[in-house]
């Protein structure tokens, strides 16, 4: 089975390179220093109620391989919404100091690979391309796109191990590629001044993609030890599994279809055979669909 | 917030940049954002797509398709005694949502190709035609009449079967839209087939369809436009009250469309290649529909044989006592 366990409520993860892009986010959702993971300690993470930050660091290898370890770390059935959040220069032309934008395509500018991500939820920033380097650039770009050092990284790693529509990019415009230096509080305070649109943002697209309802681990456990009981085959097995699965998505609650007193066991091939039918009619519903 | 409106995205391959077809489209969706793409593939065939969620907010990508116009006629579907028969996909996906569609298991997204180098599918056929007579079906991997307002992809075609008598022409359709194509005058070698299903499998599986009298509705136009129409009731699904389901849905059907202009009438029980079927049942997870127990025989899922005998048999026995039995064609199961 892919997918066997769920997450009550869906995490929402945001991976930025500089504790300066985290900060606003930290006290705006009140997060605190996480140190519950060992992995997790490699990067400064904060986290509150499902809600996670990580500083990756700056370079697009650095923010992959923070994705990757707080996808596993929350587990691929957890399902979380990544959101890689930062600074990006742009050309002068194209967008204002300040601005936010929803990024809907992504260029390794390094191996040419692009990525794009799903966008499908309404939202009220702007939408660009961003070209992801490998060094700071400071020559403005003459096509009308962002430009940064992550987010090919964050692509690769968070579309290797989710769909495209788990992932979200928001970049605010912080400089025109040029020589100029931004000092820490200067990127704090450009993320802090579009704080309330990144998270309208995030909150639509995780109201809207919602996950499946899928089986918990104690619906996963109560279905195994019946198998057990009943010496269901492996192929018996499988298609029970594969059944609680659709019998959740389509809202149904386990304990209110399985009961298996001791006294009930099956004895015979021909009373577990009962057994695994009546079971697999309460998980497919009674009758025809 | 809620989701995007469908055809929010265009993405564009880059070779589909110089045809005309593609300012017309970018012409016509004015509010669309414009991703430019290389290649389509990039994007259909991006790894862990959600149909769930793509499906609320379908995206468009403009391409060029470079060879495989044509393709020789599935074993699922019936040829009507045609030896050369052929498909083909200018179109890929549907703007529908129908629960039992063999697209969700055959392509990894929900987003829809149109392929902007239509002449190029008309060469294909042409040339196809230098071997003989052939039979061509267009609107497999998609519903052209559905979209035929956005798009206006059937209209060559209607156009192509003028000029070329030899070939016969199949536009499968569930839509009620026989108006977009209501000015073109009917091509005698030109079939507008229409899926017809019960009204309780139209609302709870048919998702986004036009109701049955809908249909049928279109269809009585284009019978009195001269249109050669044929009537495909399939899939027959066994549903709880299927009887009652498809003996209402015969009796509206006989009533709202004249059953002695209709070309010929196919029936066909629900049958799907068994590895489409996994692949749909892993991306519609809620389906109670696909969770049947089917059994798969030669790679193809279907219902159990004595089930598909009784769902075609009742079809078949009440549909005689309107049209005569030469004139329905059951769809060989296997």
């Amino acid at each position: 089975m892919k997918r066997a366990t769920v997450c009550p409520m869906r995490p929402i993860v945001a991976i930025t390179a500089l504790m300066s892009e985290a900060a606003p986010l930290i006290e705006k959702w009140r997060l605190k220093p996480a140190r519950n993971a060992p992995l997790l300690e490699r990067f400064q993470t904060f986290a509150a109620d499902g809600r996670y930050v990580l500083v990756s660091g700056i370079g697009k290898l650095k923010s992959a391989t923070a994705t990757s370890v707080i996808t596993a770390t929350l587990g691929l059935e957890a399902d979380p919404l990544l959101v890689n959040i930062g600074v990006a220069g742009a050309s002068q032309n194209h967008a204002g100091r300040g601005e936010l934008f929803v990024v809907n395509k992504v260029r390794d500018v390094a191996t040419n690979i692009r990525f794009y991500p799903d966008i499908l939820v309404r939202h009220l920033a702007r939408e660009s391309a961003l070209d992801t380097y490998d060094h700071p650039v400071d020559t403005p770009p003459r096509d009308p796109v962002l430009v940064d050092m992550e987010a090919s990284g964050f692509m690769h790693a968070a579309t290797n191990l989710l769909c495209p529509s788990s992932v979200l990019l928001l970049k605010v415009v912080s400089d025109y590629c040029t020589s100029e230096r931004l000092i820490p509080a200067d990127v704090s305070s450009l993320i802090e001044d579009r704080l309330d649109l990144i998270d309208t943002v995030i909150a639509s697209w995780h109201t809207e993609l919602k996950t499946m309802p899928l089986p918990d681990s104690d619906e996963v456990a109560s279905l195994e030890r019946l198998s057990i009981t009943a010496r269901f085959s492996q192929s018996q097995r499988l298609e029970l599994q594969r059944l609680l699965v659709a019998f959740k998505a389509g809202g149904g609650t386990l304990s209110d279809i399985l009961v298996l007193p001791s006294e009930h066991e099956p004895h015979s091939k021909y009373a577990r055979r009962a057994l695994f039918n009546k079971i697999l009619g309460q998980l497919r519903g009674v009758g025809l669909p | 917030m809620s989701f995007l409106p469908h055809f929010s995205h265009l993405y564009i391959e880059e070779a589909a940049r110089e045809y005309p077809l593609t300012s017309e489209l970018i012409e016509r969706f004015p509010r669309a954002t414009v991703i430019t793409i290389r290649n389509y593939k990039e994007v259909f065939n991006r790894p862990r797509q959600r149909w769930d969620h793509q499906r609320q907010s379908l995206k468009v990508i403009l391409a060029v398709r470079k060879d495989a116009f044509l393709y020789p006629g599935s074993s699922f579907v019936p040829n009507f005694d045609n030896d050369r028969f052929f498909y083909t996909t200018p179109i890929i996906n549907c703007i529908y949502g129908c629960e039992y569609c063999y697209l969700q298991g055959m392509f990894p997204t929900a987003n829809m190709v149109v392929f902007v180098n239509s002449d190029d599918f008309l060469c294909a056929a042409r040339a196809q035609l230098a071997g003989g007579p052939a039979y061509l079906c267009i609107s497999y991997d998609t519903d052209l009449l559905a979209l035929e307002d956005l798009f206006h992809y059937s209209e060559p075609w209607i156009d192509f079967a003028h000029r070329n008598p030899s070939i016969t022409i199949e536009l499968r359709t569930k839509s009620s839209n026989f108006r977009a194509i209501s000015d073109l005058k009917a091509p005698p070698n030109f079939i507008l087939a229409w899926t017809i299903s019960p009204d309780d499998i139209v609302t709870r599986f048919e998702h986004r369809t036009p109701t049955l009298e809908a249909r049928c509705r279109s269809i009585r136009q284009a019978q009195a436009h001269g249109w050669r129409v044929r009537l495909c009731f399939d899939p027959l699904l066994m549903v709880r009250d299927w009887q009652q389901s498809y003996a209402a849905m015969i009796e509206q059907v006989t009533t709202l469309v004249d059953m002695s202009a209709v070309s010929d009438i196919s029936i066909g029980v629900f049958r799907i290649n068994g590895t489409y079927l996994r692949n749909m049942q892993e991306r519609n997870l809620s389906s109670r529909l696909l969770t049947h127990p089917f059994v798969v025989e030669n790679g193809s899922a279907c219902y159990a044989e004595s089930d598909r005998r009784e769902l075609q048999a009742f079809v078949v026995d009440r549909l005689r006592r309107y049209v005569p039995q030469d004139k329905i064609c059951p769809v060989p199961q296997g």
